[in-house]
């Protein structure tokens, strides 16, 4: 078996990888047009947003964490959606998470290690459990699974704000009018080093990075989730129970989530505070990581780090520069749209396959 | 894949060596003293809120007054906050001033790692020592709301009062609005209810009806320090009430809310960003360093106003606000400058009302 | 009479397969022209070259003598040529009105003109006999109505030529009754039209000529009044004997029992009525009919992709009616489904990936859950071997690979599995002569093997070199069983048609 390297292979081969490239160019030459159009250097914005973005320590310091719980959402989505589930659900679950580990870690005594392993397990769990219940919502009332998730972002949100307001509020912080939780004290989750923010917490993205990769491909349970998601037909064909197939990779991609929100509490915020995890769109970075990356594990880590990256590159050009960070917003704008358009359209063929008639 | 990471490791060294050699020194100095200072202002989107708005104009004028470098740090939400505030100290920003209490919690973590950055707050009070606090004495500005509306209502014997939770935040409006009413009536008595909420519209409202009820004839006015945007509650219920006749008279809160459009809204509390940044930055260029801890401004620098005392309202319903009214405000402020009242600051379990 | 159409040499090839070979035709005025033929003869592609969506090699088109090039179905369309296709191109949630006036509507100051439009559309159903309810939502109307707004709305475009692509698969008997009545009433407004088809009954009542294709060549031209069901099956199907040597065994061991098996559909009609049959070790057994008939339902009954059904089915001697599909592969079966990518294969995943279906959880690929990729790809390359799949490696995927060979892939995987018996639905479709052999061969080894094989296609010829036995599917059920020496091509064709066989004698 020799390996004919053609560039017509080629392409058929890195399709997804190489349009992801050319949706980042596209997007990153539309961030430089409307910067030269607002009186901007496009060349020294672009640069600056890069140099912001990953060229010091600080600055891919910065990147890791805030590339932190976009791993997760994005592995989340990655998982569901390369088993042919289209759970957006990300969002509601990472709530989840969190608001469990601004509940349970205050509640817990003991040596901090213990306290932050319980916390993420909580975490995991209601994530899980979340995801589970709207599994099992999709499939009882035959409803799509994506607008249930969807609609659960929303529940999820709201009940983390009641939460917040009602509850657990901290009425005594000195920020006044602060909707947020107790400040967690015992059991947070120690940076790496400790001039700069990035967490440990990045270090059990890497891990969990390996760890779904191993999952999806090195194992029946991911063989049987990736065909569910190639072709739903030939796995049913092939005797692989959908449902029984669903509620797991439902299940792992909640816990995700969860765990994402949690390390969100533990090692950046240290309480929960109102809209922390909608305002910053974690997870909708992190499904258009994992749809940048065709959902492979490794994929969602460096689409994760890159959409981490102009965002920190963005805040850093507009301190230097004054260029409104909300450039960035457009540049994952116009990526997000390229890549869900994959969907709808294919990207040319190059060459009709001979003999590919069904009936002639 | 190989291939990919591949690509975008050549891609950042073409950049990065791109991006060598643009390194360029500092402006020479000239013979101003401030010319050096890089001061930032960090807070949520400017957009038209007037309590961002007037830190900023004032930032502005002191920088074009004095000369400093300055820049204004905009964040729609959490995390820009712990970014942003974090970019520029790393950027080498002298001094930077948080608006709002958002600010209390990225700064005061930044405070810790960053001994040479000098940082301030406004309207909050941040946990980090090192951290300048500007918050306001909201006791005195109440005292004055309160000696107004005794006198606008002199025939009132109970006074209603509307807070977010039962804390000592809330208790320093509480506090000074009593005090003032019984400076004009001093058998006045109080209703008092807590909404528990910062933001639940229709739970302030629902409250006050229930204060209102309360009031029965014997009052008809009720003041609130929910929150910026929950108050409204009371005012919806106010404008509401005044088309059946018992009318029912609130006061505003944060920024000037009176309107035409709402005549119940007689006044209202208001903070003075501008002279809070103002005394942040000014303490700042004497020598480079902010006074660490909390300071207070109130109705004496006129950073805790009344609206129509020493602050200008946008309406005034002319047929409560008389000129007695007023004047009986801007007397109870000139006492309080002058010395000739004071109200010591006062726990609420240790307060007899 | 005036010939409106032309197609003169017409030649088309895909690969190394010749679909059209030298083909030329002729359509007259108000005449109804059948083409009939296996699937593959080549019907379809002729239709298409004339309808713009696919592109001749060689040869021209005349229309009213004059030549024209038909480069897509809009150029069609111009030239008056309107297609039925099988598969209904509608929108589902409008009314009728408006999917048959879609591109062309009446409007009035440049709004559509709701009451004009209708007024249109139920004119021209009257005028053809086209029944519809012009206000009617298109989701709502029956399978037999959608078919008529496709015609009406190939009426609307003003067609004169209208082809017909297999317009009954979709029907039910008596909507067929009021197709083809409609068809003649068309003609005889001066329409012309042909049908594609490969019902021979259907033929016989509404065509006036009669074109046989086999194998992308013209077989002749007839008059249907001087031609016969027998003559046309017998040109459709040649004079074809099976060339394998065939292994005679003698096996009372049942691999296959199928007893009494009923499925209802949603409307209340049986799809499939009280189906028995069986398949011994060392048999191939075919299910021979036109597509359509509850062949397809049958094989998913079986395998467990359909289990709401009354009746038994025993696998290998184990009763797994109404087990899952895991379950039923357990027992002892293995499946080559009838189509290779919707069912069988997921064109985005490696040779690999898709020879392991079905054992991702067996002790020989995997062990706690975990893959043993090695042991996987070892047997890929070893089937790859064996089957001589062009592929560049086990790492390649299958949207990658030919038709033919995406087809060994799953061809090896099931063949080769280790089972006895084997379902094979359409396993030689739409793929080279070369390949068909090979398939076979391993079809017919693994019955020299003792291994029991269902074989269910609607290519007779294939049927006929491969089958021991051969039970006749029409309408649902079983009609009749031809036992090793007797079977009979004339008869078999008749029989799929729904004639009887009384004794020796083929009644129609």
């Amino acid at each position: 078996m020799k390996t004919k390297l053609s560039i017509k292979n080629f392409f058929h081969r890195f399709d997804d990888i190489s349009y992801s490239l050319i949706a980042v160019v596209i997007g990153l030459i539309v961030g430089a047009i409307i910067m030269a159009l607002t009186g901007f250097d496009p060349i020294e914005g672009i640069v600056g947003l890069i140099k912001g973005g990953f060229l010091s320590p600080y600055a891919i310091a910065s990147t890791f964490t805030r590339a932190t719980p976009i791993i997760f959402a994005g592995l989340s989505a990655a998982l569901a959606w390369g088993s042919g589930y289209s759970s957006m659900g990300a969002q509601g679950q990472m709530i989840m998470g969190a608001i469990t580990a601004a509940i349970v870690a205050p509640l817990i005594k003991g040596p901090a290690i213990l306290v932050v392993i319980v916390t993420l397990l909580a975490s995991m769990l209601a994530g899980a459990l979340y995801s589970l219940l709207s599994a099992y919502i999709s499939a009882k009332f035959d409803a799509y699974l994506l607008i249930i998730t969807l609609m659960f972002n929303y529940v999820a949100d709201y009940f983390a704000s009641y939460l917040t307001n009602y509850v657990f509020l901290d009425p005594y912080a000195l920020d006044k009018l602060a909707i947020q939780t107790q400040l967690i004290e015992n059991g947070t989750i120690p940076r790496i080093f400790s001039r700069y923010t990035t967490h440990y917490g990045f270090i059990i993205a890497l891990l969990c990075v390996a760890i779904v990769a191993f999952i999806i491909n090195k194992t029946s349970f991911g063989y049987k989730a990736r065909m569910s998601g190639l072709n739903p037909n030939f796995a049913e064909y092939g005797g692989i129970q959908s449902r029984k197939t669903m509620y797991k990779v439902l299940l792992l991609s909640g816990a995700l989530a969860g765990l994402g929100g949690a390390l969100e509490v533990l090692g950046s915020k240290f309480r929960y505070v109102d809209k922390m995890i909608t305002s910053p769109g974690y997870s909708w970075s992190g499904i258009t990581a994992s749809l940048m990356s065709n959902y492979s594990a490794v994929g969602v880590l460096i689409s994760s780090i890159f959409l981490a990256g102009i965002t920190v590159g963005g805040s850093s050009i507009e301190l230097l520069m004054s260029i409104p960070s909300e450039i960035t917003l457009i540049i994952q704008g116009i990526i997000t749209m390229l890549v869900t358009a994959k969907f709808v359209i294919k990207l040319p063929k190059f060459k009709k396959k001979e003999g590919d008639k069904d009936d002639i | 894949m190989k291939k990919f990471i591949i690509l975008l490791i050549s891609a950042m060294m073409v950049l990065s060596l791109a991006a060598c050699g643009d390194k360029t020194g500092k402006e020479d100095n000239n013979d101003n003293p401030y010319a050096d200072y890089k001061v930032a202002m960090i807070s949520d989107t400017v957009g038209t809120d007037q309590f961002i708005l007037q830190a900023k104009n004032r930032l502005e004028a002191l920088a074009a007054e004095y000369g400093f470098h300055h820049t204004i740090i905009e964040c729609s939400n959490t995390d820009d906050w712990q970014q942003k505030s974090r970019n520029a100290c790393e950027a080498g920003y002298d001094l930077i001033v948080g608006v709002g209490w958002v600010a209390a919690a990225p700064l005061s973590q930044l405070a810790d790692e960053f001994p040479d950055v000098e940082f301030g707050v406004i309207d909050t009070v941040a946990a980090n020592e090192r951290i300048m606090s500007i918050n306001f004495n909201t006791t005195d500005g109440c005292y004055v709301l309160g000696v107004m509306v005794a006198t606008a209502f002199p025939d009132d014997t109970v006074f209603g009062y509307i807070g977010n939770f039962q804390q000592q935040s809330n208790f320093e409006y509480k506090y000074g609005f009593m005090e003032g009413v019984k400076s004009v009536n001093p058998d006045a008595k109080f209703i008092t209810a807590y909404a528990d909420t910062y933001s639940d519209t229709q739970a302030t409202y629902n409250k006050a009806v229930e204060v209102a009820a309360a009031l029965g004839d014997n009052g008809h006015f009720i003041m609130g320090s929910v929150a910026n945007s929950a108050n409204a509650g009371i005012y919806q219920y106010a404008l509401e009430r005044g088309e059946t006749g018992n009318k029912i008279y609130t006061s505003g809160l944060s920024v000037d809310q009176t309107t035409a459009d709402n005549p119940y809204i007689l006044t209202g509390l208001t903070k003075n960003t501008a002279i809070a940044m103002e005394t942040i930055v000014k303490d700042f260029l004497e020598d480079g360093k902010i006074t660490p801890g909390k300071t207070t401004l109130g109705v004496n620098e006129d950073a805790f106003c009344v609206v129509g005392v020493n602050f200008e309202a946008n309406y005034l319903n002319a047929e409560i606000m008389t000129k007695e009214v007023i004047d009986a405000g801007k007397k109870a402020a000139q006492d309080l400058k002058d010395g000739k009242v004071e109200l010591p600051y006062v726990m609420e379990d240790d307060y007899k009302e | 009479m005036e010939k409106v159409l032309e197609m003169k040499n017409i030649v088309k090839t895909y690969g190394r397969v010749v679909a059209n070979d030298d083909i030329s035709i002729d359509l007259r005025k108000g005449e109804i022209l059948a083409i009939v033929g296996e699937n593959g003869a080549g019907k379809s592609t002729l239709m298409k070259i004339l309808y713009g969506l696919e592109k001749a090699d060689s040869g021209e088109i005349f229309l009213h003598g004059k030549p024209v090039k038909i480069t897509s179905p809009s150029v069609a369309m111009d030239l008056q040529i309107g297609m039925v296709q099988q598969h209904f191109m509608l929108f589902g949630p409008m009314t009728v009105t408006e999917n048959i006036v879609y591109n062309n509507e009446i409007s009035k100051y440049s709004f559509f003109d709701k009451k004009k439009n209708e007024e249109k559309v139920a004119e021209l159903s009257e005028r053809y006999g086209l029944k519809v309810d012009p206000t009617a939502i298109v989701d709502n109307c029956p399978v037999g109505t959608q078919q008529r707004i496709e015609i009406l709305k190939t009426l609307y475009q003003n067609a004169d030529i209208i082809i017909f692509d297999e317009p009954s698969a979709v029907l039910t008997p008596n909507e067929v009754d009021d197709l083809l009545d409609t068809m003649k009433n068309l003609a005889a407004a001066g329409k012309s039209l042909i049908i594609i088809t490969h019902k021979l009954n259907e033929v016989m009542y509404v065509a006036d000529r009669v074109v046989v294709l086999r194998a992308g060549k013209l077989i002749d031209v007839v008059n249907k009044k001087d031609t016969s069901i027998e003559q046309l099956s017998y040109m459709m199907i040649g004079r074809q004997v099976a060339n394998l040597e065939i292994v005679e065994h003698d096996s009372n061991e049942t691999l296959l029992k199928v007893e009494n098996l009923t499925l209802g559909s949603e409307l209340g009609k049986k799809v499939l009525d009280n189906v028995n049959l069986y398949v011994n070790a060392g048999e191939i057994v075919g299910i021979a009919g036109v597509s359509g008939n509850g062949q397809t339902e049958l094989v998913r009954c079986i395998s467990g992709l359909e289990r709401n059904y009354q009746g038994k089915v025993t696998v290998n001697g184990s009763d797994v009616s109404n087990f899952d599909v895991a379950a039923i592969r357990k027992a002892g079966l293995s499946h080559i489904p009838e189509d290779r990518y919707m069912w069988g294969s997921a064109r985005e995943a490696t040779i690999s990936d898709n020879i392991l279906m079905g054992e991702e959880d067996s002790i020989r690929f995997s062990k706690n859950g975990i893959l043993k990729q090695k042991e996987i790809d070892g047997y890929a390359d070893k089937l790859i071997g064996e089957y001589s799949i062009k592929v560049d490696n086990n790492k390649q995927k299958i949207k990658e690979l030919s038709g033919g060979n995406a087809q060994k892939v799953i061809t090896a995987r099931e063949v080769e599995r280790d089972c006895p018996f084997t379902i094979a639905c359409e396993p030689t479709r739409g793929i080279d002569i070369g390949a068909m052999e090979f398939v076979h061969e391993r079809l017919v080894a693994k019955r020299d093997k003792y291994g029991g094989i269902l074989l269910v296609t609607s290519e007779l010829s294939e049927i006929m070199k491969l089958c021991d036995r051969i039970y006749v599917m029409y309408n649902g059920s079983i009609n009749y069983e031809f036992k090793n020496e007797d079977i009979d091509d004339h008869k078999l064709g008749v029989l799929m048609l729904g004639g009887k066989v009384d004794e020796n004698k083929v009644v129609n």
